[in-house]
């Protein structure tokens, strides 16, 4: 009996780690994953998640977007999230309009990790924001600069 | 012999027969050619009979298994606990790959006013359109870079 209680709890224990190892991977340790856990499934909100096999072409493994028609407490959230998530960054460019940013391109890269993430932001003229968060290889790199940063 | 029958049958109705009295009845009762009177009872005493052996098979089997308790050998139990391990990492596998295969949006799903999309091209089509929502966000820059230097 002892012997099935231990396998029982290996067996609930493995099935939890698999399950929910990919979602703790995405994200790990950004706080703009709350944006999107928040007002993913919201009414007024879109949020698409693609995964590797239809991100082949861009070489990224994992892309994360949402729009979300903002309020002052959300604009406030993502601004600070953002402000938090951008001190891990190698490259920023921004926009910061009355010390908001509008626009922003943050990449992240941690040396330890084969993985290199962005996020990236735009505050729409329609009261609209776009949040998008995005990993890939490193081979991500060049394409992600060409497709949205102009040099 | 019939009367010696009667005898018998009337102690054991009126339960004062001896096991091996009744062993004697059902015996008796087993035969083939049987007075007429008699047949009624053969029922009965067949019954009893097929009882009388089914409780001792039952009897014997209760022995067997009250002698020495039997231990699940220590290979078959080595066997089990791999079978679960494997069978746990099967259905991991299972888990992990499942979106991949058997879904038709390969994993890939998007949120719309609270509504799950799965159709592949709406959901490419909604990415492509917040996509769009940030390239655009460079012009601004273009814009003030041109501004500046005009």
């Amino acid at each position: 009996m002892k012997k099935m209680n231990h396998l029982l709890r290996l067996f609930v224990a493995s099935l939890l780690l698999l399950l929910f190892a990919p979602g703790l991977h995405a994200q790990e340790g950004l706080q703009i994953g709350a944006i999107f856990e928040k007002y993913g499934k919201q009414k007024g909100s879109t949020m698409v998640v693609l995964s590797s096999k239809a991100l082949h072409n861009y070489r990224l493994d994992l892309y994360k977007g949402i729009t979300l028609k903002y309020n002052e407490k959300m604009l406030d959230e993502i601004q600070h999230y953002l402000e938090l998530d951008k001190k891990q960054a190698r490259q920023i460019k921004e926009v910061i309009s009355n010390g908001i940013i509008t626009s922003g391109y943050y990449q992240l890269t941690d040396e330890e990790s084969p993985l290199n993430r962005y996020i990236l932001f735009k505050m729409g003229d329609d009261g609209t924001a776009t949040l998008i968060y995005m990993e890939g290889g490193k081979e991500s790199e060049e394409l992600v600069n060409k497709l949205f940063i102009k040099n | 012999m019939k009367k010696e029958i009667q005898q018998l049958l009337d102690h054991y109705f009126e339960g004062l027969t001896s096991a091996e009295e009744e062993k004697a009845l059902r015996r008796y009762f087993a035969e083939e050619d049987l007075p007429e009177e008699l047949k009624p009872l053969i029922p009965l005493f067949r019954f009893m009979d097929d009882e009388a052996t089914a409780l001792a098979v039952l009897n014997e089997v209760r022995q067997e298994s009250n002698g020495s308790p039997r231990r699940t050998p220590f290979i078959l139990r080595r066997l089990r606990t791999v079978a679960a391990v494997a069978a746990v990492l099967l259905m991991g596998i299972l888990l992990v790959t499942r979106p991949e295969k058997s879904s038709p949006t390969n994993g890939s799903y998007a949120w719309v006013d609270g509504k799950q999309v799965t159709d592949p091209v709406a959901v490419q089509r909604h990415a492509e359109q917040s996509l769009g929502r940030v390239i655009s966000g460079q012009d601004l820059m273009e814009e003030q870079l041109n501004f500046v230097l005009e």
